[in-house]
């Protein structure tokens, strides 16, 4: 892996966004079991590190991340720590509005909405260059990225005490 | 070429469907969990050898891009999961999962040197040592993730 040609205001922001998460999900009142959370952030640890590599890298370079279209160390750790940890809030909010009686849809659609308007905010530190990628592809994958989640979410919920191991 | 795709996507679904009947043996989270991370893995060793080293060079066609993407989404952590499955399994001896790892590992490697036979891969500083090497890093890692995860869910008792 690359390290930075230059340390500047994206790596500050890295750094800056990975603690913020990191406090915020410590202080949030555990809801799911440790194995429950490392299927969380294995998924979006594989969802990161493989919709990148596809919609990212050659032949569609759709978009660059951070300042060079090689694979530097932020990049890593924007797949091993903010991917991962916004997956599981996204789940930890959805479980609180669920249980209040809120449709889900809304919640999806209103996540998706956020998640763009983030991505908006980081693209002025340069987290994101768009080559022929535009903020409607952004909402309608953060859309069923959330849809892929939430159908994780009711399979957890589902097989956690269906199966046991042999 | 097109017909090495139409292959890698049959291969895909049997893959995928015969990962059902390791339900006998491997929590289906195990399932999921190892698929995931042996898959993420290969997408992050190609970002690092093939984007970054350039130590294989790799055809930016369609075709062979869709293959390669085959190849780590399913058909290898399909085969990795099929090992796992054997380890877990008690009715298999000790000596059979040796023998299942090596051919595993033989694959692995004949299929990358496969790939550059046919032209969808091109090595250019690369021997099979790497290789071998490459293919230890992913079992070991996979091995040991997937280790971790069965001791934490028999410890939550699942």
């Amino acid at each position: 892996m690359r390290f930075p040609e230059v340390f500047d205001r994206n790596e500050y922001f890295i750094i800056a966004v990975c603690i913020f998460l990191i406090i915020w999900t410590f202080c949030l009142k555990r809801k799911f079991s440790l194995s429950q959370i490392f299927v969380i952030f294995t998924l979006n640890f594989f969802l990161a590190a493989s919709l990148d590599h596809i919609l990212a890298g050659p032949p569609y370079d759709l978009y660059d991340i951070m300042d060079i279209p090689d694979f530097e160390i932020f990049d890593f750790i924007i797949y091993l720590f903010i991917y991962p940890l916004s997956g599981y809030m996204f789940l930890y909010y959805f479980d609180t509005w669920k249980n209040k009686g809120l449709p889900s849809v809304h919640y999806l659609l209103l996540a998706s909405l956020l998640t763009v308007a983030l991505e908006w905010f980081s693209n002025q530190f340069h987290i994101f260059v768009h080559n022929e990628w535009t903020y409607f592809h952004s909402f309608i994958s953060y859309f069923l990225i959330y849809c892929l989640n939430v159908c994780v979410y009711f399979w957890l919920k589902r097989d956690y005490r269906e199966a046991s191991i042999d | 070429m097109f017909a090495y795709l139409i292959i890698s996507i049959m291969l895909s679904v049997i893959l995928i469907f015969s990962s059902f009947f390791t339900r006998k043996v491997l929590h289906p989270y195990e399932t999921g969990m190892n698929w995931l991370f042996t898959s993420s893995l290969l997408f992050i060793c190609s970002n690092i050898i093939d984007l970054n080293q350039k130590w294989i060079e790799v055809s930016h066609a369609q075709l062979p891009f869709w293959i390669l993407t085959l190849n780590r989404l399913f058909i290898i952590p399909g085969l990795t999961l099929w090992l796992l499955f054997l380890y877990s399994s008690k009715n298999f001896r000790p000596i059979f999962k040796v023998l299942s790892t090596s051919f595993w590992f033989v694959l692995m490697v004949e299929l990358q040197f496969y790939h550059d036979s046919i032209g969808l891969i091109h090595f250019r500083q690369w021997t099979i040592y790497f290789s071998i090497l490459e293919w230890f890093i992913i079992w070991l890692l996979s091995f040991a993730y997937w280790t971790f995860f069965r001791l934490l869910l028999r410890k939550e008792a699942v």
